[in-house]
């Protein structure tokens, strides 16, 4: 009994040793929460697909996650935690949708098939604004505050190392480089690009009780 | 006529069960408890020439009881109807003040939308009245600019809006151009002609008919007692375009131009037509989040003539304020609002001449209670210069002083 008390302890920290870490810093070498990092195989390697669901909330008038990543094809739960109706929607790129989502209400989505950014507003709140990026591979996170996103698969060869963000001032907010990976290694990125303020989510006036007579 | 319209889109939209099932139902209210000392004459609310909406004398008053209805019926459709009541001893009633389809297209890929209102809905002028019911958000009182907006002016038509939202281009402003057709609102402009610019958040129901203080001239035997500011006179229709730059976080300007297009010289049931136009202008700006400057003028004509279409009023009119707003602590709001207004009277037409030139001050204070509760103490001052007074035995040159301490409460269900 012990000694499985002891193997259970050890676990993780076993898994932990063959997880790969990706270190996001900018050019002053601080590192950079919140910033989508990717990986696509170049060898023909293959990783099972994620079972979870991705979460979009929305939540004081704002999208919460700001940014939120997934595999296309991976289920996408809106849920509505505000007190009034919001009308969220995507008019650019492949994977358009509209829909109204009541207070309270969680509405599920299986049919984001394209791989690409999905960028989101409410159509009753303009200043309401969030991402979703829909990417090919199971192979993503978000980097944590300390700036490191971390791969729990054990991997090993080539790789296209993306980071993305929307405000990533580079090429189409990204950056790439080739990685060699194997169990337990550390890559650091560097931004090449300024990363510019995020936009405020916030109303021009929090007034709670404003009919749109402007 | 126009109430069973009313009343037939109401029950069009609640009535059928089957209906009601799919649509979804949100309702917001204000209602506004108030205590009143005024230095002033009889209101204008019952025909006399104070600027108030209260007559002399201190009372208690349900001041503004309002309730909208959002009905969203699809993703792009809704319907809103707003009804407003006042229980303050001058004209005490309840009604209708908007009732409306409105579409809401989604955006396309460079960031165009259309949106459009269908219905019985107040032109985009007012930047004071933006709360529930068109209630005034920072003050208890509406400039005289927007009081005149919420007597007389609203329309029965057709909106069609066209809103450039910036962000989808990594802008941080807004562009919006919206032009309106109306059917209604032909007597527009009698009752400023009149009675001259006022101050309070009274709003015309849509069924409501306003009196005149007395008319001496022989002219006007045809005319009224009363006016219905939203009948359509001559069949002729009525215009408003306006534009708007709005940039987030920071503010907006907006100009506008109305023309009812009435035919000036046409009478029905005693109500003339009254050929009204005018040009709106306003800004907002907010210096940071708690201190914000917002500003509107107005200027304009009117004319009214007789069956041999010779000018009975013919007259110009504006009216402009500036308000400074400041908010600390996320309770406490102050506000400072200065106006001047003025009609110009180029008719000649004898015992009535309705030239008015005056100032107006209000300082507003405003304490939030709790989400929904807003308390607030108010001290409002108009000094102007009206000939027609004399006419009623009052002095030409007038001061009117208002003290209001009021409870507002605001709610979403």
């Amino acid at each position: 009994m012990k000694f499985l008390r002891y193997a259970l302890f050890l676990l993780p920290a076993l898994t932990a040793q063959a997880a790969t870490e990706v270190q996001v810093s900018d050019a002053r070498n601080k590192a950079v929460s919140d910033i989508i990092v990717y990986l696509t195989p170049l060898e023909g390697q293959t990783y099972a697909n994620n079972p979870e669901t991705i979460e979009v909330g929305q939540k004081d008038l704002a999208f919460t996650p700001y940014l939120t990543v997934g595999q296309k094809g991976q289920a996408v739960s809106f849920q509505n935690d505000d007190d009034i109706t919001h009308h969220i929607y995507s008019a650019v790129g492949d994977n358009k949708f509209s829909f109204k989502i009541k207070a309270g209400q969680t509405i599920n989505k299986n049919d984001f098939s394209q791989s690409g950014v999905v960028p989101m507003g409410c159509n009753i709140h303009d200043w309401m604004g969030g991402y979703l990026l829909l990417v090919d591979t199971p192979l993503y996170n978000k980097t944590n505050k300390k700036g490191a996103a971390r791969f729990e698969q054990e991997l090993s060869g080539k790789f296209k190392l993306t980071v993305w963000h929307p405000q990533l001032q580079t090429p189409d907010n990204q950056q790439e480089q080739i990685v060699e990976l194997a169990a337990g290694k550390t890559i650091a990125v560097k931004l090449n690009g300024k990363l510019a303020p995020i936009p405020e989510q916030v109303s021009d006036d929090d007034f709670d009780f404003l009919s749109d007579y402007e | 006529m126009k109430k069973l319209a009313l009343l037939t889109f109401l029950s069009a939209l609640t009535s059928n069960s089957i209906i009601a099932q799919s649509l979804s139902i949100e309702t917001k209210g204000i209602i506004d408890f108030r205590l009143t000392s005024t230095s002033s004459s009889d209101s204008y609310i019952k025909g006399g020439l104070g600027k108030f909406r209260y007559s002399d004398g201190t009372r208690l008053s349900i001041a503004h009881a309002g309730l909208e209805a959002n009905i969203g019926i699809n993703d792009h459709w809704s319907a809103r109807v707003v009804a407003n009541g006042y229980l303050d001893g001058e004209d005490d009633a309840i009604g209708l003040t908007e009732a409306f389809f409105k579409y809401q297209g989604l955006p396309s890929e460079g960031g165009y939308r259309l949106s459009s209102r269908i219905g019985v809905f107040y032109p985009a002028i007012s930047l004071e009245h933006v709360a529930t019911g068109w209630a005034s958000k920072d003050t208890l009182t509406g400039s005289t600019l927007n009081t005149w907006i919420g007597e007389e002016v609203r329309v029965a038509g057709l909106e069609g809006k066209l809103t450039k939202l910036g962000k989808f281009a990594g802008k941080s402003y807004d562009l919006s151009l919206t032009a309106t057709v109306f059917k209604n609102n032909d007597p527009t402009g009698a009752l400023l002609a009149w009675h001259g610019w006022t101050q309070s958040v009274r709003q015309t129901l849509y069924h409501e008919s306003r009196p005149f203080p007395p008319r001496l001239s022989p002219e006007l035997v045809d005319q009224a007692s009363e006016s219905d500011p939203f009948r359509d006179v001559d069949g002729n229709p009525g215009f408003h375009v306006s534009g708007e730059w709005k940039k987030r976080r920071k503010g907006s300007f907006s100009f506008g131009y109305y023309d009812n297009q009435a035919k000036p010289f046409l009478i029905e049931q005693g109500n003339y037509g009254w050929k009204t136009r005018f040009y709106h202008l306003g800004g907002r700006w907010r210096f940071d989040h708690d201190l914000e400057l917002t500003w509107q003028y107005l200027h304009g004509d009117t004319l009214m003539q007789n069956l041999q279409r010779q000018d009975i009023v013919n007259a110009g009119y504006g009216s402009g304020y500036v308000m400074l707003s400041k908010r600390w602590q996320k309770k406490h709001r102050f506000s400072v609002r200065l106006e001047e207004f003025s009609v110009d009277d180029r008719d000649s037409t004898e015992l009535d001449n309705n030239d008015e030139y005056g100032k107006a001050a209000t300082f507003s204070y405003q304490y939030r209670l709790s989400k929904g509760w807003f308390l607030s103490t108010e001290y409002n001052w108009i000094d102007s210069w009206r000939p027609s007074r004399s006419y009623i035995d009052l002095p030409v040159d007038t001061t009117e002083r208002q003290l209001q301490l009021s409870a507002r409460y605001f709610f979403n269900h």
